[in-house]
This record gives C-alpha cells, sequence and structure tokens, in this order.
C-alpha cells in the first residue's frame, strides 16, 4: 500500500520540462527554467512548489460518473435582429397632397415621456393644416415577430393617411 | 399601398432605426433625429425643438415618393 507521503514524493521527482495529466482533464507542463535541482525538487514534497509554465486541454476522453448528458439537437437556429442580407428595397407609400382633409396618426411606444407635448406640437400644426387626427395607437411589441408586429398596426393603419411614429417603432 | 410615415427617435437610436428601416427594405424611410437629451427637456424647450422641426416633419409626411 502507498501512503500519502511516497505518492508526494513520487510527483516530487518529476524531470523539469515534462508532462502530466491532472486530474481535472489538463496537461501541466513543468517549468525548465528556475528550477530548483532533482535533488532539491525531493526534498520540497509539496505538490504546490511544482512552477507549472502551462496548461493545455487534452482530446476530450469517456466523461466523469457525475456529468450531466445534455441532448443537443442536430439544428441550432440563430436569431439575428436583421436579415443577413440586404432585403429588396421596398416601395414607400405615397406621401400626402397636404395636411388639408388628411387623418393623421400617431404610434406611440409609451417610452416618451415627451411624446405627449410632441404630439400636442405635431398636431396643432397639422390641424391648423387642415388635418385631423384620428388619434395615438399604443405600441409596445405588440407581437414577437415583425410581421405580427406589423399585422397588429393594420386596424390602426386603415384609418389614417399618415402617421408619425415616436422613439423608432 | 401603406400609410406615408415618419419615424422619430433621439440621437442614440438613429443607428437601430436606420439599420431596422434598411433590414426590412425601407432605406428611404423618412427618420427624425431629436438630440439625445430630448426626453429630459422640459415641456416648453421640447415644443421649441418640435417647433423648430415642424417643416422637416411635414415635409417628410408629403414629400413625392418612389
Amino acid at each position: 500500500m502507498v501512503g500519502p507521503a511516497e505518492v508526494v514524493a513520487a510527483s516530487a521527482v518529476e524531470a523539469p520540462g515534462a508532462r502530466r495529466p491532472t486530474a481535472d482533464g489538463l496537461d501541466e507542463q513543468l517549468a525548465t527554467t528556475n528550477t530548483p535541482s532533482t535533488a532539491t525538487i525531493a526534498a520540497a514534497r509539496v505538490r504546490h512548489d511544482r512552477r507549472v509554465l502551462a496548461r493545455s486541454i487534452r482530446p476530450p476522453g469517456p466523461l466523469p460518473a457525475h456529468a450531466t448528458l445534455m441532448t443537443v439537437p442536430e439544428k441550432i437556429t440563430i436569431l439575428l435582429p436583421v436579415d443577413a442580407e440586404a432585403p429588396p428595397e421596398r416601395l414607400l407609400a405615397a406621401g400626402l397632397e397636404s395636411f388639408r382633409g388628411a387623418s393623421i396618426g400617431f404610434v406611440d411606444n409609451g417610452l416618451w415621456h415627451s411624446m405627449a407635448v410632441v404630439v400636442d406640437g405635431l398636431s396643432a400644426h397639422a390641424g391648423a393644416g387642415g388635418a385631423a387626427i384620428a388619434g395615438i395607437t399604443p405600441f409596445d411589441h405588440l407581437a414577437a415577430d415583425f410581421p405580427r408586429q406589423r399585422a397588429a398596426l393594420v386596424p390602426f393603419a386603415e384609418t389614417v393617411d399618415a402617421v408619425i411614429v415616436g422613439l423608432g417603432n | 399601398m401603406g400609410v406615408a410615415t415618419v419615424v422619430l427617435v433621439t440621437e442614440p437610436f438613429e443607428r437601430v432605426a436606420r439599420s431596422s428601416a434598411i433590414a426590412r427594405g425601407l432605406s428611404k424611410l423618412p427618420i427624425i433625429v431629436f438630440p439625445a437629451e430630448f426626453d429630459d427637456l422640459d415641456a416648453a424647450r421640447i415644443r421649441v425643438i418640435i417647433d423648430d422641426r415642424l417643416a422637416e416633419i411635414e415635409s417628410a409626411l408629403l414629400r413625392a415618393r418612389v
């Protein structure tokens, strides 16, 4: 039977520059310079005295018994906020001929404290030009994706000729 | 088809607004940019800024689009 003292002694006499695996799956390369002689190492019988220059990860071996096995799907979908390639340019809706007789709406995502003042100022100006203010519709991520967000705004869009959108909705 | 639209953003959101528009194929979407501190200003100052930009906002909604 080998006792703790012999185990420590065995690790302490390893040659400088040697590589040895560790219990945590790493390789350690022992220092080759500024390293005490083998005789001195033998005298220093504590493991943390070994100077390690580098550690590298070995090829994966069998998982430890306590490792948690997770199912990895064959396909992983990475969602990006924008398309990978520029989509074809879409035509914008035609601009108004004038404010006169137009129905103007506001889309407000509720994040702007200043939006009330903005709406007041723009409504007064549009009203002076003959427009009617259709109202303000909230927009706070009405749906999870763009097509459904757009669809959620359709009922309001059908009531207006032009819309002013706050905070980059 | 669609509704004439102008987007109002503050300066920190300009880039994301333009990027989002481009990503939707709407690179020509009118975007009006206000100062970064716009939302922290008092109502009187906000109103002054809005009044100064009225012509620009109106033009974005009225202009011919192709």
